[in-house]
C-alpha cells in the first residue's frame, strides 16, 4: 500500500509541478517538427512537379527546351524577357507547346492531382488505407453510362451528340459517376446517419449491378463498339484540348481546394467517428461532403479520361511514406505528387511505343501494381516481426 | 471556488434507452458536478457503456434528457461542448500511424483552429508526462501495446480538458474558464496496478481543479478508494447510489453482482474493502444469477 501512496504523491507532485510554468519550457524542445516536415516535404513534392512539368512539355516528337518554353510562353503573355534568357524557337515549337502539349500537361495534372487528392480523402473517411474512389461506384457508373453512349447512342441520343459533339459522352459518363455516387451514398443513410461500413457494402452491390449491365451492353456490342469500349476504360489524355481542360477544371479544382481544408475532421475521424464528434467536429456533413467533392472530380476525370488505377491508391501512400500520416499534408501533398505522377506516366505512355501511345492506365497500373504489393509485403513482415 | 459550479452538472434526467424491443437504460437520472469523482459500477450489460454514451451525446434517449450546465446537450454547438466535455471510450482503434504525440494533440482540436499553438504542444506533453508515456511521444501509436496505447488515449482526453498553466491550479480559478468534465469507460481496464493508481490518481487531481469526472469501473474497490459516489446500475437501472460507504454493503453487492463478499475497512484510508467470499465449491453448484 506505501507503494500506491508513493505512486500517488508522485502523481500529486508531477501534476502540481507541470502547472508551476513549465509549458514555457516544454515548448522549446521542437514543438512542430512534424509541421517542419510536412512544409519541406511539400516543397520537394512541388519541385518534383515543377520538373515533370517541363520535362512532359519538352519531350515528344517536337523537342522544346525549358529556356525555349519559357520564351515561348514570355511572348504569349508579352512578358518581356531578359536578352540572356531568351531562346530562340521554331514557330512549329510554338504551336505544338500552346495547342497540344499545354493542354495535355494540365489535363494530367488534374486528373492526376484529382484523382490522387480523392484517393486520399476516401481512405481516411473510410479509415482504411486501402480504400479508393471506385469502392462508391463512381467508375462503374460512368463505365455503365459510357458504354450505354457507344453501345446505343447511336439510336436514341443523336440529338445529344448533335449539340455537344465529342462531350456527348464524358458528359453523360459524369452524370452516370455521379447518380451511381448519389444511390450509393442514399443506401447508407440509415436513421439519418451515414453508416461507413454499409456505404462500402453498397458500393460493392451497386458495383456488381452495374457491372453486369456494362457487361451485357458490351455482348451486344459490334466490333468497332468493342474496340471503342476497350480504348475507353483503358483510358487517355491524348485528346486533351483548351475546351475538354475548361470543362474538367472547375470540378477538380473545387475538390482540391476544399478537401484540405477537411483534413482535421479526418485526422480526428482516424480515432473513430463517435471520437472526432466528442472532439466537436460535424462528422455527418465532413462525410457527405467527401462523398460529393469525390464524386465530381473523379467523375469528371472518368468522364474525360477513363479509368486509370492506381493514382488513387497509391499517392496518398507515398505521401504518407514522405510526410507522414498528418492529412493536412497528405491531401495538399497527394494532388501535388498525384499530378506529378500522372504526367511521369503520360511520358512514358506516349514516348515508349512512338509514334503510337499506350493507354495510360496500362502504365498506371504495370508501374502500380507491383509498387503495391511491395508495400504490402513489407508491411506484412513488418507486423509479423 | 465552489460557488460558481453550483448550477453546473453534467446530468441524466429521467433517462430510458431502448434498444430494438428492449429497454438498455430505464429511467436513470445521474449528475456528476464539477469537483466530483462518481464511478458508475455494475455487472456486464447492466447498461453502463449505454448510460455513457448518452450523457455523451452518441446515443439519444427515447425518453428523458441529458443536460450540461442545464442546456440540453443537443442544444450545444459541437465545439463548445467539446471545450467543455471530453470522452474515452473502450476499444478506441487509430487507421493510420499516428505517433503518440499526435494523438494526445488531438485532443486539441476543439481549442484551436488550423495550426496547434506551442500552448497546445504545452499541453499535450503535460497531459502524456502524467500518464506516464512522455518517453512514448515519438513513437507511432500502433505500435504500442495495449496498456501504452490506453494511457495514450488517456493523455488525449486529458489534453482535452486540462487548461493552459499560468496558475490555474491556485484557488482563485479564472472565471472564463468553463466547467468542465470527463467522461471514462473503462479508462484502466488494460493497465498495470500501479497506472491504475496514477490514473484514477489524476482522475481525483483533475477534480479539485473543477473537473467532473464520470467513469465506469469494474474494481469495486479502486471506485471505493477514488470516488466521491458511486452509481450502481443492474439491468438498466439504478439500484444504489451514495457515497461508498453506504452502497457497498455485503447484500447489495451479493444481490447485484451474486458473489457474496466480506466488506472490511480499508487499514489506510478507512473507505470499504471488499474481499469477495465465493463458496469453495461454487465452480460447478452456485447459479449466478438470480
Amino acid at each position: 500500500m506505501t507503494t500506491v501512496a508513493d505512486a500517488e504523491s508522485q502523481a500529486r507532485r508531477r501534476l502540481a509541478g507541470a502547472h508551476a510554468g513549465s509549458d514555457a519550457a516544454v515548448v522549446r524542445s521542437g514543438a512542430d517538427t512534424s509541421t517542419r516536415r510536412r512544409r519541406y516535404g511539400l516543397a520537394v513534392l512541388l519541385a518534383l512537379l515543377g520538373g515533370v512539368i517541363f520535362a512532359s512539355v519538352g519531350i515528344g516528337a517536337v523537342g522544346i527546351a525549358p529556356s525555349q518554353v519559357i520564351s515561348i510562353l514570355a511572348k504569349q503573355i508579352n512578358l518581356p524577357l531578359p536578352i540572356a534568357l531568351v531562346a530562340p524557337f521554331e514557330p512549329q515549337q510554338e504551336s505544338v507547346l500552346t495547342a497540344i502539349r499545354i493542354p495535355r500537361v494540365l489535363m494530367g495534372m488534374l486528373i492526376g492531382a484529382g484523382l490522387a487528392v480523392s484517393g486520399a480523402a476516401m481512405q481516411g473517411l473510410f479509415r482504411n488505407p486501402l480504400a479508393d474512389p471506385s469502392l462508391i461506384g463512381i467508375s462503374s457508373g460512368a463505365a455503365i453510362a459510357a458504354v450505354t453512349m457507344i453501345v446505343l447512342g447511336a439510336t436514341f441520343a443523336n440529338e445529344l451528340y448533335k449539340q455537344l459533339g465529342t462531350f456527348a459522352l464524358p458528359l453523360v459518363a459524369f452524370l452516370g459517376a455521379v447518380g451511381a455516387t448519389l444511390i450509393v451514398y442514399r443506401l447508407s443513410v440509415v436513421n439519418g446517419r451515414t453508416v461507413v461500413a454499409t456505404m462500402l457494402l453498397a458500393g460493392i452491390a451497386v458495383n456488381a449491378l452495374l457491372g453486369a449491365g456494362t457487361g451485357f451492353l458490351t455482348f451486344i456490342a459490334t466490333d468497332t463498339q468493342l474496340r471503342n469500349i476497350t480504348f475507353w476504360s483503358l483510358g487517355s489524355i491524348g485528346g486533351a484540348t483548351w475546351r475538354s481542360v475548361s470543362a474538367i477544371a472547375p470540378f477538380v479544382v473545387i475538390a482540391i481546394g476544399l478537401l484540405p481544408r477537411l483534413a482535421r475532421v479526418l485526422n480526428a475521424m482516424a480515432l473513430g467517428e463517435a471520437e472526432a464528434g466528442h472532439l466537436g467536429f460535424d462528422v455527418e456533413r465532413a462525410k457527405t461532403v467527401i462523398v460529393l467533392l469525390v464524386a465530381l472530380a473523379v467523375g469528371a476525370s472518368v468522364a474525360l479520361a477513363g479509368i486509370i488505377g492506381f493514382v488513387g491508391l497509391i499517392v496518398p501512400h507515398l505521401v504518407r511514406l514522405l510526410l507522414g500520416p498528418d492529412h493536412r499534408g497528405v491531401l495538399p501533398g497527394a494532388a501535388l505528387l498525384g499530378a506529378a505522377l500522372l504526367l511521369a506516366a503520360d511520358l512514358v505512355a506516349r514516348t515508349v511505343v512512338a509514334p503510337a501511345e499506350l493507354p495510360i492506365g496500362i502504365v498506371t497500373a504495370m508501374l502500380g501494381a507491383p509498387f503495391f504489393l511491395w508495400l504490402l509485403l513489407r508491411d506484412r513482415r513488418r507486423s509479423t516481426l | 471556488m465552489m460557488a460558481n459550479w453550483v448550477h453546473s452538472a453534467l446530468c441524466a434526467c429521467g433517462v430510458t434507452v431502448r434498444l430494438g424491443s428492449r429497454s438498455v437504460l430505464r429511467d436513470v437520472s445521474l449528475e456528476v458536478r464539477p469537483g466530483q469523482v462518481i464511478a458508475i459500477v455494475g455487472p456486464n450489460g447492466a447498461g453502463k457503456s449505454t448510460l455513457l454514451r448518452t450523457m455523451a451525446g452518441d446515443v439519444s434517449p427515447h425518453n428523458g434528457e441529458v443536460l450540461l450546465d442545464g442546456r440540453p446537450l443537443k442544444a450545444w454547438p459541437s465545439v463548445q461542448l467539446a471545450q467543455r466535455r471530453a470522452v474515452l471510450l473502450q476499444d478506441t482503434t487509430l487507421s493510420f500511424p499516428f505517433s503518440a504525440l499526435d494523438v494526445a494533440l488531438m485532443g486539441r482540436a476543439p481549442h484551436c483552429r488550423g495550426a496547434e499553438r506551442p500552448v497546445d504542444y504545452a499541453i499535450a506533453r503535460r497531459a502524456l508526462t502524467l500518464v506516464e508515456a512522455s518517453h512514448l511521444e515519438d513513437r507511432v501509436y500502433l505500435a504500442l501495446s495495449g496498456g501504452e496505447r490506453q494511457r495514450v488515449q488517456l493523455a488525449r482526453v486529458l489534453a482535452q480538458v486540462l487548461e493552459p498553466a499560468a496558475g490555474a491550479i491556485d484557488s482563485a480559478a479564472p472565471s472564463h474558464v468553463p466547467p468542465r468534465y470527463l467522461l471514462l469507460d473503462e479508462p484502466i481496464s488494460s493497465l498495470d496496478i500501479a497506472h491504475q493508481h496514477t490514473t484514477l490518481d489524476i482522475a481525483r487531481q483533475l477534480s479539485r481543479e473543477g473537473v467532473g469526472v464520470l467513469v465506469i469501473l469494474h474494481d469495486l474497490n479502486l471506485a471505493a478508494q477514488y470516488a466521491d459516489r458511486i452509481v450502481v446500475l443492474n439491468e438498466g437501472q439504478v439500484v444504489s447510489s451514495g457515497e461508498p460507504r453506504q452502497v457497498l454493503t455485503p447484500q447489495l453487492i451479493e444481490r447485484v453482482f451474486g458473489i457474496p463478499v466480506h466488506v472490511l475497512v480499508h487499514p489506510l484510508r478507512g473507505c470499504p474493502l471488499i474481499v469477495p467470499a465465493p463458496p469453495i465449491r461454487c465452480a460447478t453448484s452456485s447459479p449466478v444469477h438470480e
